[in-house]
């Protein structure tokens, strides 16, 4: 008796990246959300932010041949956001991270999307400075660092992860990200 | 205890892949412990932060997005009425050229068959009007023609005819 593909099988096949990637509508509903925030946390600008997303998920959409599945569709997505972020950083370097507090991004709207629940005034007013202190420091951070201390810490990558969306070396990763947060813990106001 | 964990070790807990070494001290150190619960305390209002600003402004920058990649598509449609007049202009233009040419052409006869009919006039030794006059001295330089002498001889008498 022949063996025949299993539901599982075809389950998977139906969601394989490859067609996942050809599904640009699918792609942007999925991946939008994920990419425009690492955007946005980098970029600082809502526009700027939905340009790259929008760029990314295009990219990724036309470039789908190239997609070799090393990596998730997530992490390859994240790698062409990490080099379009970084492009347009360095064509707009001196509108964004020379000035502190001039982003595009609305300071009192970013401080309003801190969860309130089960904290009182006194909490809410330490995790507000406690946000304004570790933004401030991010912005303050080399190009480098920034982008694996975003991985890490907004989007939740692992290292590995963080590896395979930069290109960068797992000590490589790991040193910018120490740095980056020694940096991060002066400005909280910790030691160093 | 009198050593604190340093930097790095610090930073690999609230990365959260401390060495055996690291997670052990911070449970026989308050200290570093409270330091670890701290900062990673503000990094996760960090990232709320950053999250719930990303949802709230997600949807209009998709939309924002969608309208800046459609207004190229829009500018399209206008442009098709100027490709189809251009085109058209083109794909006339040989014929313009074939009924030109003809108008040329016959422009061209005519003026080659009045210029053939003026020197046609021009050329006649007699002009249309005197004719008639031409016609009496033709008669006349046949009878000269005929007899010779004769004329000569009348001119020299006085006659006149």
């Amino acid at each position: 008796m022949q063996p025949v593909a299993s539901a599982g099988f075809l389950a998977d096949a139906a969601e394989s990246p490859a067609r996942e990637l050809d599904d640009f509508d699918a792609l942007v509903r999925k991946y939008w959300p994920r990419v425009f925030r690492f955007a946005l946390a980098s970029l600082r600008d809502p526009d700027a932010a939905g340009s790259v997303a929008q760029d990314c998920l295009l990219k990724a959409h036309c470039n789908a041949a190239g997609f070799r599945g090393e990596a998730s569709v997530a992490t390859w997505l994240m790698r062409i956001a990490v080099n379009l972020v970084r492009d347009h950083a360095r064509s707009r370097r001196l509108q964004f991270w020379k000035r502190l507090g001039a982003g595009a991004v609305d300071w009192d709207d970013l401080v309003r999307r801190i969860p309130q629940s089960g904290s009182g005034p006194e909490t809410g007013a330490a995790a507000r400075e406690q946000v304004e202190r570790v933004w401030k420091a991010a912005a303050g951070l080399p190009e480098r660092q920034r982008t694996v201390f975003l991985l890490r810490f907004v989007e939740e990558m692992d290292l590995l992860e963080i590896v395979a969306a930069t290109g960068l070396r797992e000590g490589t990763v790991k040193a910018h990200l120490f740095r980056a947060l020694a940096a991060v813990r002066r400005q909280v106001g910790g030691a160093g | 205890m009198t050593e604190h964990l340093p930097d790095d070790r610090i930073a690999e807990c609230v990365s959260g892949a401390p060495a055996p070494a690291g997670e052990q001290h911070l449970r026989e150190c308050p200290q570093c412990a409270s330091e670890v619960a701290r900062l990673a305390s503000a990094l996760g209002h960090f990232r709320d932060a950053v999250r719930g600003l990303s949802e709230a402004q997600s949807a209009s920058a998709l939309a924002r997005a969608r309208a800046a990649h459609q207004r190229p598509k829009s500018r399209a449609w206008f442009r098709w009425p100027v490709l189809a007049a251009v085109a058209l202009a083109l794909a006339a233009a040989p014929a313009y050229r074939t009924v030109r040419d003809r108008r040329q052409a016959a422009q061209a006869l005519a003026d080659a068959q009045l210029l053939e009919q003026v020197n046609r006039e021009v050329s006649e030794s007699v002009p249309g009007p005197m004719e008639p006059l031409s016609q009496l001295v033709s008669w006349d330089s046949a009878s000269q023609d005929s007899s010779p002498s004769s004329t000569a001889s009348s001119s020299q008498n006085g006659e006149i005819r």
